[in-house]
């Protein structure tokens, strides 16, 4: 069934940040821990799903020739609309995750989808794209979280896990460790695809 | 011409109603958000000075009214049994990614019931200055009496020293307001 290829698309084959490697910036920002991972993955499937329905919605509309403009003002729009609604009726949600919310709005994902699929393809299928990517974001979040907090921290979802003499790799939880991190699953996740394809081809031959 | 007039006209269309919408969303959620805001500020009150049954604004209610020196962004008199018991003051320093908002409680001795750290820009770093709202950090202030030296009479959080600073200046300078007001009643 054609959608639920793409929901599977966003959350393997063209996972935003192990394959299109999108939104690096706040991977690594708010990867210091595995809750903090999957706040900002809720918080940005939420809106990837609301402005790829709206885009698709208006992609008659918008001329083809200020169509980033366009889907800036809706993007940025929208996720202030969501914030300011959390803040007023959801304040305990808005306290957990409200520091995420003003971080979407540079998230290269949000308009990348909205350039390569909600502007071309139907409302459901652009909502399940988003949808897709959006869970997509969110495990590799929490993949990176999880690895940088129990090596820099010592915890998993802040319960200590490693025994009382593990001295934590501070280096983890800071900038230097993001990147090595990022890099080496990365590097992983290449080498394990690589394999896969390659048997995949002499079963072919 | 008339490509770029309709282009035009398009885009003009999309920003008037995306302003258009902020602007209703703005307005409708306001009320909300200032009432969170309150009640917020009434626990807070609370936390920092728990022995108060309830607050005066010492700018407008109470007998001797106080004008509020520029740093500080207001400040209570706790009451227990009609007799002042502390006073809380609340100040908005800069700290990493943003303001922080540190709400001071002290009793009539000087020393401190209680700290609250947070507002709602707060943005320091998740994981690290961030780290500063938990209550660990908070207690350690419990007890003390200004002036306090950062490492000497309380923990800075590693790798967070630009937060932990701006915390303790903050409760100095706090404090120092309030003994102002300690000073001023005592007399």
């Amino acid at each position: 069934m054609k959608l639920l290829k793409v929901l599977k698309n966003g959350i393997l084959n063209e996972n935003p940040t192990f394959r299109l490697v999108l939104g690096m910036c706040p991977t690594l920002a708010v990867t210091t821990s595995a809750v903090n991972g999957i706040g900002m993955g809720a918080a940005a499937t939420f809106v990837l799903l609301g402005s790829n329905i709206v885009i698709s919605l208006l992609r008659n509309f918008i001329p083809d020739k200020v169509r980033i403009p366009a889907f800036i003002v809706v993007i940025c729009t929208f996720v202030t609309m969501v914030q300011l609604v959390m803040q007023a009726f959801l304040p305990a949600l808005y306290e957990s995750l409200g520091m995420f919310i003003p971080l979407i709005v540079v998230n290269c994902i949000i308009l990348a989808r909205a350039e390569a699929f909600a502007s071309k393809n139907s409302v459901i299928a652009s909502a399940v794209d988003g949808l897709g990517m959006g869970i997509g974001f969110t495990l590799a979040l929490t993949i990176i979280g999880v690895i940088r907090e129990i090596i820099g921290s010592g915890s998993i979802f802040g319960i200590s896990i490693m025994p009382e003499s593990y001295e934590p790799m501070l280096i983890f939880v800071l900038a230097p460790g993001g990147f090595i991190t990022l890099g080496l699953v990365l590097g992983i996740i290449n080498a394990i695809t690589n394999r896969i394809s390659k048997k995949h081809k002499e079963a072919a031959k | 011409m008339r490509d770029i007039i309709k282009i035009s006209l398009k885009l003009f269309l999309i920003t008037a109603i995306a302003g258009l919408a902020l602007g209703v969303t703005y307005n409708i959620t306001g009320g909300p958000i200032a009432a969170q805001a309150e009640a917020t500020a009434i626990k807070t009150r609370q936390t920092v000075l728990p022995e108060a049954a309830e607050f005066v604004d010492i700018t407008t209610e109470s007998d001797s009214v106080v004008t509020l020196p520029d740093n500080i962004d207001n400040a209570y008199m706790g009451i227990k049994d009609s007799e002042t018991i502390g006073y809380t003051a609340q100040i908005t320093v800069k700290g990493y990614g943003g303001d922080i908002e540190i709400m001071v409680g002290m009793n009539m001795e000087g020393k401190i019931t209680g700290v609250s750290i947070g507002g709602s820009n707060f943005s320091e770093t998740p994981g690290l200055g961030a780290n500063a709202r938990e209550s660990w950090f908070s207690e350690m202030f419990i007890g003390l009496e200004p002036e306090i030296v950062l490492n000497e009479d309380v923990d800075a959080i590693t790798a967070a020293t630009i937060t932990s600073q701006a915390v303790t200046n903050g409760v100095n300078d706090a404090c120092e307001f309030i003994l102002t007001l300690i000073g001023g009643a005592a007399a």
